[in-house]
């Protein structure tokens, strides 16, 4: 029993230093964040100011970066959350012609990396003339393969005995769908709306190059622009812009930690 | 009416099984097979999205300049590096993890926790940070002052920049695979280990033949995955060095990005992006291949 403890000591303490290595990097953001330096000063020295969240959130735009972000993930999450329980309804309940040949392609959609549809995609925004606008970030982030691969798994693994039930009492298939299979299906609706969110809210390269202008861009590109601009070497201001970007998300994950890990792991293990 | 039952004629059902589909279907074809078919066809052409007019066909000679574009071959090889240097070592560290996660009995969660955070963190963010860590006056250099090795120029130095990213993208993703290993560790029945205790295997012994080939599947589902995700390696890339110095950062989706938008070389970037295409093809079929050969042998064990 002594070794026992021993060897828990041990494997204690290593974990603690690890976990230090990964707590230094958030800790240092926030403290240079807060933080002025005069030319010289090493990073305990500071003076405490605001000045760089005051600029991050006065003239660098971030409001409305944050408001972007926001906005485009509101949608997308609605938009797959009602069409993947739709579309996953579909799969797992109805017989119609190349169902499985529909459904392969579903998984072949995942294959293919979205770099190689980038270019056709900007080029169709600028001919709908979408280009520029947050439409161009939800259109085409509305359906995902992953969703429908995990609702139609979900809602086929369901009794069919309620709907069957629904039915009889001459609910239509419409009423169905939103008074039976959704409320079922709550569980897989939070892993969609997880993964999905955690997806959507980092996602960076068609962000990037489907819009120019600051009015609509969304918080990663933001970031990036921002330190390649003016505030290159500004960590103050550079640390302030990392925090006001990431601080909303780290609350979410403390909040909501067990279901987002539980959420990414079923993901993985749905096969 | 008797029944209570609606009889739904054929003609109605497959209306109904169209509308359910539909919103697959249009962005299925809209955003996903009309754009790869256009890409294919631009990789033989001139464009520009801008320049819509200026629209040639050209043959072979975007496939066959990539053999000669010393940038596209030395993005190539970088990418490269970075998935043969960054996979193995984040899978081995997050397995090692998850086994200490899972066997210390104190404060558990708190460091799952902590492992796992960066990875659902904008990777824009993770090196908005490192950038400073890595700054010649920042906190790596003070780290190393205090063994008494000498700072360096990380991001900017030809020889250091690539391994100073793929550093940031280990401590980046590793929690991400560790919280998977985790959960394929749970699923090992308990009764395996009891049994092998009996016959007194050690710990060594326990994790190589019991452990091991009982979380089989996830390895081989994340080394793909994790291949997979290294091969598209391109935030980082441009939050940190925009490919620089002298390239030797420049990853395959970065000269991409490149290519289309700041040379306007359209056709030839999707010729690089079929390339891609190619690869992360390559590995998808492959995970398929050998998941779905695992999953046979267990079916037929069972």
């Amino acid at each position: 029993m002594k070794q026992h403890s021993s060897r828990q000591k041990g494997l204690f303490a290593i974990l603690t230093a690890l976990a230090l290595s990964y707590l230094y990097p958030w800790l240092y953001m926030l403290m240079r964040s807060f933080m002025r330096h005069e030319p010289g000063q090493s990073d305990g020295q500071g003076l405490f100011t605001l000045d760089f969240y005051r600029l991050v959130l006065g003239n660098a735009g971030f409001p409305t970066y944050l408001f972007n972000s926001f906005l485009v993930l509101t949608v997308v999450l609605v938009a797959n959350v009602v069409f993947s329980v739709m579309v996953g309804y579909a799969f797992a309940r109805y017989k119609f012609p190349f169902k499985n040949f529909l459904f392969w392609m579903v998984l072949v959609t995942l294959m293919v990396p979205k770099q190689t549809l980038m270019i056709p995609l900007l080029d169709l925004m600028v001919r709908l003339g979408m280009h520029n606008t947050l439409w161009a970030l939800i259109l085409p982030f509305c359906v995902d393969g992953f969703n429908l691969f995990l609702m139609k798994q979900y809602i086929q693994g369901l009794p069919a005995d309620l709907e069957d039930a629904a039915r009889t009492d001459g609910a239509g298939e419409i009423g169905i769908l939103w008074h039976v299979i959704a409320p079922l299906s709550r569980p897989a609706i939070a892993v969609l709306i997880i993964n999905t969110a955690i997806i959507n809210w980092n996602s960076f390269l068609f962000p990037l190059i489907l819009t120019d202008s600051a009015s609509v861009r969304t918080l990663p590109v933001a970031l990036a622009m921002f330190s390649q601009g003016p505030y290159a070497t500004d960590w103050g201001a550079l640390m302030a812009g990392a925090a006001v970007s990431s601080l909303p998300i780290i609350a979410i994950f403390w909040l909501f930690q067990k279901e987002i890990i539980e959420g990414i792991t079923s993901g993985a293990l749905k096969d | 009416m008797i029944g209570k039952t609606r009889r739904v004629g054929p003609i109605e059902k497959s209306q109904q099984v169209l509308l359910f589909l539909s919103p697959w279907l249009i962005t299925f074809a809209v955003f996903w097979l009309y754009p790869l078919i256009f890409s294919l066809i631009l990789s033989f052409c001139d464009y520009d999205v801008f320049h819509p007019a200026l629209f040639s066909f050209a043959g072979f000679k975007n496939y066959l300049r990539l053999f000669s574009d010393r940038d596209f071959i030395q993005s190539f090889f970088n990418t490269l590096i970075f998935v043969i240097g960054t996979t193995p070592v984040t899978t081995l560290l997050a397995l090692t993890l998850a086994l200490m996660v899972n066997s210390v009995t104190r404060g558990s969660e708190v460091f799952r926790s902590i492992f796992f955070l960066p990875s659902i963190i904008s990777i824009v963010v993770t090196a908005t940070i490192f950038k400073s860590l890595y700054s010649p006056v920042g906190a790596l250099n003070s780290l190393l002052a205090i063994f008494g090795l000498p700072g360096h120029a990380w991001l900017v130095e030809k020889n250091l920049a690539l391994p100073a990213i793929m550093l940031m993208n280990i401590w980046a993703y590793t929690g991400y695979y560790m919280v998977l290993y985790l959960a394929a560790l749970k699923a090992v029945p308990r009764q395996l280990y009891e049994a092998a205790e009996v016959d007194g295997a050690s710990d060594w012994q326990q994790f190589r033949y019991i452990t091991l080939p009982q979380i089989h599947y996830m390895t081989i589902f994340i080394l793909t995955v994790n291949t997979i995700r290294s091969w598209q390696v391109f935030p980082e890339v441009f939050t940190l060095t925009r490919g620089g110095p002298v390239g030797s950062t420049n990853t395959l989706v970065h000269h991409l990005y490149e290519t289309a938008f700041r040379y306007h070389e359209m056709g030839y970037s999707s010729a690089i992006s079929y390339v891609l295409l190619a690869i992360i093809m390559i590995f998808s079929l492959l995970q398929m291949y050998v998941l779905q050969g695992i999953g046979r042998k267990k079916g037929k064990r069972q």
